[in-house]
Order: C-alpha cells, then structure tokens, then sequence
C-alpha cells in the first residue's frame, strides 16, 4: 500500500466534498450519466473517493468500489448505502488489487489518473483484472496540446500535486502504453476533460 | 460550449475578479525601477499563482474545476505579463489596471469557449 498517497487522499477527505461537490459535479453531471449508462455486467469502480458520482450511477448495477483512503470511503458509505443496486466498497491500491486476473466486465475511472503515482503500472493492473473483450471507460482531466495551456499546466502542476492531483498527466498515452486498443477519446472540455473508452483484446 | 447560464455567468465573475484582482496585486508588487522584462516575467508567475488561488479558494467550488481555473490562470499570466510591464514603464493607476484585468478576462474567457467549440467538435480514435 502506498502510504504517502493514501495519507494525501485521507487528508484531503476533510474538505473534498466542500471544494468539490457543488461546482464540478454539477458541470461534469451530463457527461458522467452519459458515460456511466454503459455500465453492464461485473463493473469495477477506481478510486470512487467521497462517492460524489453515486446518485449518477444506471440504478440495479454490480458494483465494486475501491479507493486508496479509508477516509474518503468512510464518507462515501452513506451514498453507497443509498444506491439502488449491488454495490460494496473497498480499500485498495490499484498497484496492487486483490482480484483474479480477468474478472471484471468493465472498469470506470473518474478523475483518477491524474493522481495515480505510476499511471501505466496502475493500467496495466486494471488491464489484468478486465476480462478480454471488457472495456474501460475513463472520465479523466490530462495535459493539453495546446500552447499556452501545456505551458500554464506544467508550470502548476508541481504545486498541484501537493495537494491534489497533477495537471499535465499524459492518459491518453498511457492507457495505449497499458495494452489497451481500440482506444476512443472524446473531449469535454478543450482537450483537457475527456473521455477515453479502449477495449482489453 | 456551456449552455447553461448559471455556469456561464459563474465564468464571467470568476475572470472578471481574477483580471482585476490580479493587475492591482502586480502593480503593487512591481518597483517601477526594475528591468521590464524582468518585471514581465515576475508578472507572469504572479498573476497565475494569484489567479490559482483565488480560482481554487472562491470559484472552484461553486462553478466547476477546470473550465474555471484554466481560463482565470490564463487571465492571470497575461494580465500579470501586461501591468507589471507597465508598471515599469507608465505606472498606470489602481483603477486602470483593474478594467485593463477585466478586459483581458473578457477576451481570454471567449477566446476559449471559441477554442473550446472547436475542439470538441473532434473524436480521436486509436487501434
């Protein structure tokens, strides 16, 4: 388990609805539905945190979520509670999940991979839990191509990641870099905000 | 493109108070003996610094994440850029440097959403 990470996240847990429950997850809210309302089958949820993106969840789904920070998780266990379907929650690193090879249908991640310590380490750990056939369906913030964004995120994100998460994460990249193909990217918000489905052969 | 007006009027406050906040704290900042470019690169890592606090601190919350702190770092860098530059040079006043902030606000907030809607217009697909 990575302590410095889930030390950050639990310290963070104190404030993260306040900073974030109102602004983003109402911006973000069309998007993540249309993004979740794929969800089917044996479903992995990655770093559900505080549980914001519950009540945005398709109702009677199979859900595991896991999380780094016991904290958040402790906070999300009444929306949890509130779901109206199959859903438990667990702590876990995603460098080290405590899951068969090839068990799940799909995988979801929401701004997630922005704070991942080792991004392809952490895919290629979701690649390997996905059975073949399965998707990944990722609602992620990353650096941008454009200049004088790229420039403006690589200058902030040593101070953002102290706190939070990186600004200039590579995804797109990294989730080709993990195995995955067939790889659509849709972007939400300049090439910033995005959506990224791919599949695991 | 953001359709919905609570967001959009939520856009506009938060550049419009980055630019004007961010140009006063320039200004005073800026000693109006110092090299301009110099100043204009102090300027720089003042106003985005400025502009991520007070986008994290007030607008962040109430208005979304991204979609407000790129817009208002990037009104703090330019803004930042410009006053202190003049502060070197014509040593503008408190209240000229505030509208001149908004401005730039202004300009930079519809620059990206023009951006923006092209942008997302596209889907990426790799095999």
């Amino acid at each position: 388990m990575d302590t410095k990470t889930r030390n950050k996240w639990d310290r963070a847990s104190k404030t993260f609805d306040f900073m974030t429950g109102t602004g983003a997850v109402k911006r973000w809210e069309p998007v993540k539905r249309e993004l979740f309302s794929h969800m089917d089958g044996k479903i992995l949820f990655l770093a559900v945190g505080t549980g914001l993106d519950i009540p945005f969840f398709p109702p009677d789904k199979n859900i595991l979520g896991i999380d780094i920070s016991p904290k958040m998780l402790a906070i999300a266990e009444r929306r949890v509670n509130n779901y109206q379907g199959n859903m438990e929650i667990d702590v876990m690193d995603v460098h080290d999940l405590a899951v068969d090879d090839n068990f799940f249908d799909q995988i979801y991640t929401s701004c997630t991979f922005c704070s991942v310590p080792s991004p392809v380490e952490g895919l290629k750990s979701l690649h390997r839990v996905l059975k073949p056939g399965g998707e990944i369906f990722m609602f992620e913030h990353t650096g941008s191509h454009y200049f004088p964004f790229n420039l403006m995120m690589n200058i902030m994100t040593p101070l953002s990641r102290q706190v939070g998460p990186d600004m200039n994460r590579k995804t797109v990249e990294n989730v080709q870099k993990a195995g995955f193909t067939d790889i659509k990217v849709s972007n939400v918000y300049l090439d910033v905000v995005k959506t990224i489905r791919a599949k695991k052969n | 493109m953001e359709h919905r007006i609570y967001f959009i009027i939520g856009d506009i406050l938060s550049v419009v108070c980055t630019g004007a906040a961010v140009s006063m704290v320039c200004l005073a900042l800026t000693p109006s003996d110092w090299n301009m470019f110099l100043a204009m690169f102090a300027g720089m890592a003042i106003g985005m610094i400025t502009a991520l606090v007070i986008s994290a601190a007030i607008f962040v919350r109430y208005f979304g994440a991204m979609e407000v702190m790129i817009p208002s770092m990037l009104t703090g860098m330019l803004t930042g850029m410009f006053i202190s530059m003049a502060a070197t040079m014509i040593n503008p006043s408190y209240s000229a440097s505030a509208c001149f902030g908004v401005v730039i606000g202004l300009i930079t907030l519809f620059s990206t959403y023009f951006l923006n809607k092209d942008i997302t217009k596209t889907q990426l697909n790799i095999r």
